[in-house]
């Protein structure tokens, strides 16, 4: 196990009593205490992180019931997979087995008191329980419905779109917006505010469709119209009649298509390849890409009077770096509401939060299956840096940031960067200017010698490689010195 | 010369009785020994019964019994009392010098107590007196508590062995009403049963329970800990508190 602290519950009415056992476990463990099952009840529906939960069962002392036994069920219906250690002085073997039954991970007796196997017993009962607790959690992502998270501005003014738009059920929608940004969610969050919402919604990705089975996929065929349709084939428009369609990347399809789908905006028919017969249907449809519709318009691939149809409703989906806020949020969901910082090491938050997600909430998703799956595999009790995806862990923001091309905000730098890109920049112009000539440049700039203003450049090259990993940034410097940058 | 049969007889100091009846057994060729502490009561213990312990009269033949039954089981009990009645271990104090020798003859050993009673002479029960003693009135056992006050206790040794930074919170601990709370009942109850027990067969028990009691009471009553005594605490009283329990876990054996 890591070497990080763990959080206990520690729940007796005694608990006042047992200070110095809590004391003894104190270099490992930071203990809650609850004296009463309402307290319990308290820590056990806060957001909090436990790692174990100690239950003596002999709560309500003098009672002669071993009321803790039946406190194993409700904690574990809490908190599934959280390892609860039973404490008592109670040797029945009936008492062993009712506690085993209802789920307790351990059962040491007071009488047995040894500091280093209650150690072992409370390490490797935590580990047996990180190991159900990961899966239940990675179970639980598999079977998460897609809940439109965000509450900064501009997601706000999305969902009031697309509430807006659910009320007029026959008006096209286009969700732009980079991939993993949420486009299917967004189409779904406006199906389940729509009238609509009792029919179908039916996305199709378009661009995984052989062009040339589009057509049947999309409006159906008659049987034996073609190779491809061997029976009748009823097409999604028709399936989701009365319903919604979700058009996935319409940038990639042709012509052909596009003016199939504009008819069928105009006048809301289709015609089943091979028949001679429209078919009116009711569909609203949303239409979404990732890719850039009037700069396809412009070089002549999509249609610009499709465009007109579809762009009457815009939305664009930031992209997640763009709305960083949402990220503990989008975290939180998928942690299924916990106190989700508590299960990650400060610096992994550090990480995750300055990371730019270029794959977005997809990439948010998959990385929080990946960490799971790292913290089971190195068995940490929570989530480290080691746990991190590599191009996480090792993800610089000043470096990203330089290398992204955009004209450099100095702003967007730590104060040290910006600082030694301004003076990389001075000594850049004053090479320009002299020529390369360092002797000229440095008695230029004020320095003592030309042997200054080279230690100036390495100190800098040291300190903030970043600066001199730009594209064309200091060439003259970098021609001048050719030593320091080889 | 045939060796006399040692009959130990056990009654309390005011009963003149057994000091009366000594020419009679002397005529019945007995050896008539009056039962000391740590006297081993075989192979033949009258008990005159019920005792008076100067306060009131206390049936004690009941724990004796038990007590026979389980480490002398070989042993024959006679209970001496004051009723009529037929029992194969009982003999009427005005009819022993008449029934004596048939009951000698035909009583069982000890260890038909191990499933039956002898006869009640109709004192306060001591049998019963034991259990509430140690099991108390519904209450945690003596064993019990003294369990929970090592419990309590011990985890500290670790502690200060292993984060001796810890010292000033482990006093306070220590010095917590909580933990001398569980003394206090530990205490009490001694106190108010310990008179009752002068005349039962655990004297060395109930002596050793005692003298621990008494070197227990001033960490507990008279000062706090503090850093003068906190090795004490777990040098001294951690190994007394285990052996009082101990003691006490060895007299529930007999008090079923």
């Amino acid at each position: 196990m890591s070497n990080s602290r763990y959080n206990a519950l520690y729940i007796d009415d005694e608990a006042p009593a047992r200070k110095l056992l809590l004391l003894a476990f104190s270099e490992q463990f930071d203990f809650d205490l609850a004296q009463t099952v309402e307290q319990m009840d308290l820590y056990l529906d806060s957001g909090k992180r436990f790692d174990l939960v100690l239950l003596d069962l002999e709560l309500e002392k003098g009672s002669g019931d071993l009321i803790g036994l039946r406190l194993i069920r409700p904690i574990l219906a809490k908190r599934p997979g959280l390892p609860v250690v039973v404490i008592t002085k109670d040797e029945d073997a009936s008492t062993l087995k009712t506690a085993q039954d209802a789920g307790a991970a351990a059962f040491l007796l007071k009488s047995k008191y040894d500091l280093a196997e209650w150690t072992e017993t409370f390490e490797k009962a935590i580990k047996t329980g990180i190991l159900n607790q990961i899966q239940d959690k990675l179970q639980r992502l598999a079977t998460l419905g897609s809940a439109f998270v965000g509450e900064v501005a501009p997601i706000i003014e999305i969902k009031k779109t697309l509430e807006a738009v659910s009320k007029s059920p026959t008006t096209p929608l286009l969700i732009m917006g980079e991939t993993g940004t949420g486009k299917e969610v967004a189409a779904k969050y406006l199906h389940s505010k729509s009238a609509r919402r009792i029919k179908p919604l039916i996305p199709v990705n378009l661009s995984s469709i052989p062009a040339a089975q589009l057509e049947i996929k999309l409006f159906g065929a008659v049987k034996g119209a073609s190779s491809e349709a061997l029976r009748e084939v009823e097409g999604v428009f028709r399936e989701a009649n009365g319903g919604i369609l979700l058009l996935d990347e319409i940038g990639d399809i042709n012509q052909d298509i596009q003016i199939k789908l504009l008819r069928f905006l105009e006048d809301r028919k289709i015609r089943p390849v091979g028949s001679d017969r429209d078919i009116q249907l009711d569909i609203q449809i949303i239409a979404a890409t990732h890719r850039n519709l009037p700069e396809l318009v412009r070089q002549g691939l999509f249609r610009e009077d499709l465009h007109q149809r579809l762009k009457a409703v815009t939305i664009t989906l930031p992209p997640l770096r763009e709305r960083k806020e949402d990220i503990p949020r989008l975290f939180q969901y998928y942690f299924g509401g916990y106190g989700v910082k508590e299960y990650f090491s400060p610096e992994v938050w550090q990480q995750l939060s300055e990371y730019n997600w270029p794959g977005n909430v997809r990439e948010l998703r998959n990385t929080v299956q990946a960490m799971w799956l790292q913290q089971l595999i190195q068995e940490k009790h929570i989530i480290d840096v080691a746990c991190l995806p590599e191009e996480i862990r090792h993800y610089d923001p000043t470096r990203a940031y330089l290398q992204s091309g955009a004209d450099i905000d100095l702003l967007h730098l730590p104060r040290l960067h910006a600082l030694a890109l301004l003076n990389m920049q001075y000594i850049e112009g004053a090479m320009r200017v002299k020529n390369k000539v360092k002797h000229d440049v440095a008695e230029m700039l004020g320095f003592k010698s030309a042997d200054s203003l080279l230690y100036d450049i390495k100190t800098c090259f040291r300190d903030f490689p970043e600066l001199f990993e730009m594209e064309d940034t200091f060439p003259t410097i970098k021609a001048g010195y050719p030593q320091i940058f080889k | 010369m045939p060796e006399k049969k040692v009959l130990r007889w056990l009654a309390d100091s005011e009963n003149q009785i057994p000091e009366a009846l000594r020419p009679w057994a002397a005529q019945q060729g007995f050896e008539w020994v009056a039962f000391q502490s740590g006297d081993t009561p075989a192979p033949v213990l009258l008990i005159f019964s019920p005792v008076w312990n100067g306060q009131q009269y206390l049936s004690i033949e009941g724990v004796w019994a038990k007590y026979l039954a389980k480490d002398y089981p070989d042993t024959q009990l006679i209970v001496v009392g004051n009723q009529d009645t037929q029992d194969t271990n009982f003999v009427d104090v005005l009819q022993i010098q008449e029934r004596f020798a048939a009951i000698l003859e035909a009583a069982p050993a000890a260890i038909r107590f191990a499933t039956a009673m002898p006869v009640f002479t109709g004192g306060m029960d001591m049998g019963e007196r034991m259990k509430r003693f140690l099991k108390g009135h519904g209450n945690e056992s003596m064993a019990a508590i003294c369990q929970e006050i090592y419990f309590n206790l011990s985890p500290g040794r670790d502690a200060l062995k292993n984060q001796p930074h810890l010292v000033q919170r482990i006093i306070e601990a220590i010095n917590d009403p909580s933990v001398k709370n569980n003394w206090g009942t530990l205490a009490s109850r001694w106190i108010n049963y310990q008179p009752f027990f002068g005349y039962l067969p655990f004297y060395t028990i109930f002596e050793e329970i005692r003298l621990l009691m008494e070197c227990l009471r001033p960490w507990f009553e008279d000062s706090d800990a503090s850093m003068e005594n906190i090795e004490g605490w777990f040098s001294v009283v951690l190994p007394d508190l285990k052996r009082l329990e101990s003691l006490l876990k060895k007299l529930e054996e007999y008090v079923q």
